[in-house]
């Protein structure tokens, strides 16, 4: 009946009805339509004009090796599993923001792919003293606004880094700055600290222009005096650099026009990403795609041995923890191989102590994949029955090797639950020792010290000492190896420690990753250092 | 042979009703072959759900991991293949029933008792009462419903419980809407009227008049809402939000067999055709029910 | 018409209202110390307490919330516990690409559904009719994360014609869209075909008929807009499901879109974030059901003559 109503209303009605109707159709479709063909709003940048930086070009197919290359691609994609969290390099303290700030800013020294500190932003420097360090920067040095990097700069940044929460672990030996000249600054620390200078290869001892962070910009558009400019920050999609021509050092100088760092969560999709050309260098290749990067004859796969040890944390200072037999205990029950065949499909060997086997001083314990003999020693706790506690870590590949070693504990009679969060909220709660265990992975510097400091020296629970042990003899030992200046009798100490700690038992090592990085074969550069992608500024076509 | 005349006093005559409606109903939706088809599909699945044990130990079989027999194909020692860790992923589809059947069912309960009282109360009652709890369901419906379950999850934390109140709770404005227009198409009918003569209290008239005879449109929701919530478990369990590690829910079997979707789809493509039918079979009964008890069809 | 529309303009500020309230509950229920969480462990307890009273979170929760309303009107939605970045900027970025996929879904949608719908209903029974709608069920039970997945082996994969992740162009707009359209699609299809087949069972679809009208010509000047009244209803309705379906779609096809952004900021426990996400969709939904009101209204006249 209603209907009847519009037909009889006059034709003029009818005719503006259907036209809304056509209207709000067409509307619709052309809005989506034209909403997805438009590109996503370029952030401003008070930059040189990006007009150059066309879409086109980071879609352009490589070239074939056989054929003259007439126009070799210049800009390149890098495909990162997650987003970067701060564009200031003090603001983080994670490995993708890290690769973004080595690009955009420097350091007074930097690490080589064999992991070996050279000077970058350092010309020469001197100890005076045991405490003393009197460093000298190179002039000449241009930041990204045109303005010259003095020792000013150098004082700023350094102070400022110790005031920043996420990286004041960096420069905690540090006492204080001073500025003798234009050029050179003489840094105190509070103990005699052999293993100084590796402290200042951290992303977080990057030197910042103090005018343009006093200007309160905050890293919006950040200005550095890297080998690359800043272009734009996608959130959740991309990061855009570009090269800086007036790079201070000449033999080090940004290789591609552009690199784009495009965020891809999925793993299959980096890996397809990777094989359409769509990027060009996938970081943290997917595990169980390795052997399509390996087979396909465009796409050529990087390996090589880490310093990063996975392993199994457990909080030291809660129950059951607290007693040692349980954290024997544990080190038998956890079954190794296959964890490392699920979460790295192979690509690395087994931990047999708390740091990698290359470092200096290192000593295998014994532990071994036993179930019975890790009943017996959790009857012998006094935990016949076992126990039931909680896993926490965060990551698709360690999620992995939780449920691996929930599976492993039912065996023993132990029974938990996973408790999957967020990178930057897991680290926090860590640090609190809000966990009763995790897992976790720990890329080492090359010292040492520079690692087992932070992770079991008792001055650090609350910091990164994640199993909270608070052990006088570690202590000791560690302390004594830092101030010992000879080699041989370094590396005795070191021995001596890794026996006593894996008898200890604070945590169970899971296994030493290898970097696993898949390119286009036709790209050059492409080196890896134990923590993974290095000198990126060197890769090019 | 003369006809038994049937007696009918106040007491019976809902009971016959029902009896003959539910008989009645039965009889109509034998006729459509999709909804056969639905029922089919969802006793299959009770049966998985209720006789698991019997197909497979779930501490054995669904459980433990057996990392040698990691990520094989179809088989005929495993149905559907191996998951990542060796698991054989038909025993876990089986049991994963369980799960999706409870949660949806469990969260459509809360859903109906919750937002049904609300919505019988409203539209029984009218006015200033109904207004007021319309305008409140209104706030609650701006959300969409699977953005309010995950909010809800978020802020209590990942587990089943707490899906299953998530769950519920975003679809109680739904089912107020539901209860209130059924109600409100029956409460003017005179053996209501009757009844309030009699002198009979309102809960009584609410529970044994009115919702007895406006039930057809709520139980063509309700099956539909137990189809939506199961998709809404496979869904917050996918994102991390839901059912946690070992216990199998086709959701996180499917948020953890992404990564192996190149070589290995089958650890993908089987839990999602567990969803699809499951939630496919829901649809059609209560498609199938929609126009068996459409008064209109008769 | 004018104060129908104004009307529920005004109808749509309590309950805007009433959502934030809301959801600023809800997530209040979360456990843990935001301050802590902003500040980072190495911080002292005393930085820690000093921040809570500075940030009010000592304050109970109906005064933080009015807080939270005030500096809403001034566009200040907090900063990320995680970035530092404000939740403004972070939104205001992501929104529009959540935007561009759920409008070229829909837009999808309705293409593909009305004339299906239209076909179905005038050839009722036939056995494009039985398949569309067998294919209409189909689509509404599939989960859109698992047809997503499907879509990426088919066509990224073995066929290499799209993109699996990214926003790069038009190219990777297209399967994310149609994953999140094919839900909606389903739904329309059916209600466009129940309404279609209600119209031309009319009387005066029967008139146009015997006057000797041609029978598209009936669709066409007739049945048409006055089956697409209902249907419009459920397009809106399909709106909030695929605002849902986004933050599926979005983490399967990595797309940067606030859906994305809302499940990571739940994995970080940003919860700032989240409000200002759950916030942004639930007025996104608001605007749309309001527009479909007034469409609505607009083209049915007995609406339209209540308000005359």
């Amino acid at each position: 009946m209603p209907f009847k109503y519009i037909l009889k209303n006059r034709k003029g009605e009818v005719k503006m009805l259907r036209k809304v109707f056509v209207f709000m159709l067409v509307l619709s479709l052309v809005v989506g339509m034209l909403a997805g063909c438009s590109s996503p709003a370029e952030e401003e940048t008070p930059e040189e004009s990006t007009e150059e930086a066309s879409m086109e070009e980071t879609e352009e197919e490589a070239t074939e090796e056989g054929e003259e290359a007439v126009e070799v691609q210049t800009d390149i994609a890098i495909a990162l599993n997650s987003d970067i969290t701060s564009l200031d390099p003090q603001g983080h303290n994670d490995t993708k923001s890290e690769a973004v700030s080595f690009l955009l800013f420097n350091r007074l020294f930097r690490l080589n792919t064999d992991f070996e500190y050279v000077p970058d932003l350092a010309e020469s420097w001197e100890q005076p003293s045991d405490t003393e360090w009197v460093i000298k920067i190179k002039e000449g040095v241009m930041f990204h606004n045109g303005n010259e990097m003095t020792s000013e700069d150098v004082k700023f940044s350094l102070e400022r880094s110790i005031e920043q929460p996420k990286v004041e672990h960096v420069l905690a030996e540090v006492e204080s700055i001073e500025i003798v000249d234009d050029y050179t600054v003489k840094i105190t620390t509070k103990t005699a600290f052999a293993p100084f200078l590796y402290s200042l290869v951290h992303a977080g001892a990057s030197i910042l222009p103090k005018e343009y962070v006093e200007s309160g910009d905050e890293f919006k558009n950040p200005i550095g005096s890297g080998p690359y400019t800043f272009v734009e920050w996608v959130s959740g999609d991309k990061v855009v650099v570009k090269k800086n021509p007036d790079y201070f050092d000449a033999d080090n100088m940004g290789q591609s026009e552009m690199i784009t760092f495009r965020v891809i969560p999925e793993g299959a999709s980096r890996t397809i990403a990777l094989e359409t050309g769509e990027v060009d260098v996938v970081q943290e290749l997917a595990t169980m795609d390795m052997n399509k990067v390996e087979d396909a004859d465009d796409l050529k796969l990087y390996e090589k041995a880490s310093t990063r040890v996975d392993f199994f944390a457990m909080n030291n200072e809660k129950e059951p923890f607290t007693n040692q037999k349980v954290r024997q205990a544990m080190n038998y029950a956890i079954n190794k191989d296959a964890i490392m065949t699920v979460a790295i499909e192979g690509a690395g060997e087994e931990a047999k102590s708390v740091l990698a086997p290359s470092m200096l001083g290192y000593k295998a314990s014994d532990y071994e994949y036993n179930v019975e003999k890790a009943k017996e020693l959790l009857a012998e706790a006094g935990y016949p029955d076992g126990f039931s506690t909680t896993i926490t870590t965060s990551g698709d590949d360690r999620k992995r090797i939780a449920e691996i070693i929930q599976a492993n504990l039912m065996e023993v009679g132990i029974t938990t639950e996973i408790d999957m969060l967020e990178w930057g909220t897991f680290i926090d709660m860590a640090m609190e020792g809000g966990h009763e265990t995790l897992i976790l992975g720990w890329t080492s510097n090359p010292d040492p010290d520079a690692t087992l400091t932070p992770l079991y020296y008792s001055g650090n629970i609350g910091g990164f000492n994640f199993s909270r042990i608070d052990d006088p003899k570690v202590d000791e030992l560690i302390i004594s190896a830092r101030e010992e200046l000879d080699l041989e009798e370094r590396k005795a100490i070191y021995n001596e420690f890794h026996e006593y700690i894996m008898d200890q038992a604070p945590i169970v090592p899971l296994f030493v990753k290898n970097n696993v990085v898949g390119a286009n074969a036709g790209l050059k550069g492409v080196e890896l250092s134990p923590q993974g992608l290095w000198n990126i500024e060197k890769i090019h076509y | 042979m003369a006809e038994k005349i049937k007696t009918v006093n106040l007491k019976n005559k809902n009971e016959v009703a029902k009896r003959s409606l539910m008989a009645d109903t039965w009889r109509r939706l034998k006729k459509s072959k999709t909804a056969i088809l639905g029922l089919m599909l969802i006793v299959m699945f009770l049966c998985m759900a209720i006789f698991a044990p019997l197909i497979g130990d779930y501490n054995e079989d669904a459980l433990k991991m057996n990392i040698i027999e990691r990520l094989q194909g179809p088989s005929l020692d495993h149905w559907f293949g191996t998951d990542e860790f060796g698991r054989d992923i038909f025993i876990r589809i089986v049991y994963g029933t369980r799960i999706s059947l409870f949660v949806g069912l469990i969260s459509v309960s809360i859903a109906l008792s919750i937002g049904g009282f609300f919505g019988a109360i409203a539209g029984y009652y009218g006015g200033q009462i109904d207004h007021v709890i319309m305008r409140i369901l209104d706030v609650i419906l701006a959300i969409p419903v699977i953005l309010l379950a995950i909010t809800i999850v978020a802020a209590l934390g990942p587990s089943m419980l707490n899906l299953m109140i998530a769950i519920g709770v975003a679809n109680i404005p739904g089912f107020a809407r539901v209860v209130r227009a059924a109600v409100l198409s029956v409460k003017d009918e005179e053996f209501i009227e009757a009844a309030k003569a009699i002198g009979a209290k309102d809960h009584i008239i609410i529970l044994k008049h009115v919702l007895p005879n406006s039930m057809a449109p709520i139980i063509v929701y309700a099956t539909l809402k137990v189809a939506t919530a199961i998709m809404a478990t496979a869904s917050l369990s996918f994102i991390g939000l839901g059912v946690q590690p070992p216990t199998p829910e086709w959701g996180s079997m499917l948020s953890s067999g992404r990564a192996y979707i190149r070589d290995q789809m089958h650890i993908v493509l089987f839990p999602g055709l567990a969803i699809v039918l499951s939630v496919l079979s829901l649809n059609l009964i209560g498609d199938g029910l929609r126009d068996a008890l459409d008064p209109k069809l008769k | 018409m004018l104060k129908y529309i104004l009307k529920r303009l005004l109808m749509l500020i309590p309950v805007m209202l009433g959502v934030t309230f809301l959801v600023y509950f809800i997530i209040s229920l979360t456990p843990g110390d935001p301050a802590a969480m902003i500040l980072g462990t190495s911080a002292t307890q005393e930085s820690v307490e000093a921040l809570r009273e500075e940030m009010g979170f000592n304050d109970p929760t109906i005064v933080q919330y009015g807080n939270y309303m005030k500096n809403l009107l001034t566009g200040d939605m907090g900063r990320s516990y995680s970035t530092g970045k404000t939740v403004l900027s972070e939104v205001t970025q992501r929104f529009p690409n959540t935007f561009k996929l759920t409008f070229s879904a829909i837009g999808l949608a309705i293409l593909i559904s009305i004339p299906i719908g239209v076909i179905s209903a005038t050839r009722q029974y036939s056995i494009f009719d039985n398949v569309g709608m067998i294919f209409a069920l189909v689509g509404i039970s599939m989960p859109s994360f698992w047809t997503g997945l499907m879509l990426i082996i088919l066509f990224s994969l073995k066929l290499g014609w799209f993109p699996s992740s990214g926003m790069e162009g038009f190219k990777s707009l297209i399967l994310p869209a149609f994953t999140l359209a094919i839900a909606a699609t389903a739904g329309i299809t059916r209600t466009m075909r129940s309404s279609m087949l209600e119209v031309i069972r009319q009387d005066y679809i029967s008139t146009a008929k015997a006057k000797g009208v041609s029978k598209f010509n009936i669709i066409k000047k007739h049945a048409l807009k006055n089956a697409l009244i209902p249907a419009i209803t459920v397009i809106g309705l399909q709106f909030g499901v695929l605002l849902g379906g986004a933050v599926l779609t979005e983490t399967v096809f990595s797309w940067p879109g606030i859906g994305r952004l809302m499940v990571e900021s739940i994995q970080r426990k940003d919860t700032p974030m989240v409000l200002g996400c759950v916030i942004v969709f639930a007025v996104a939904f608001s605007i749309v059901n309001l527009v479909v009101d007034i469409l609505y209204a607009f083209i049915d006249p007995r609406i339209r003559a209540d308000y005359n």
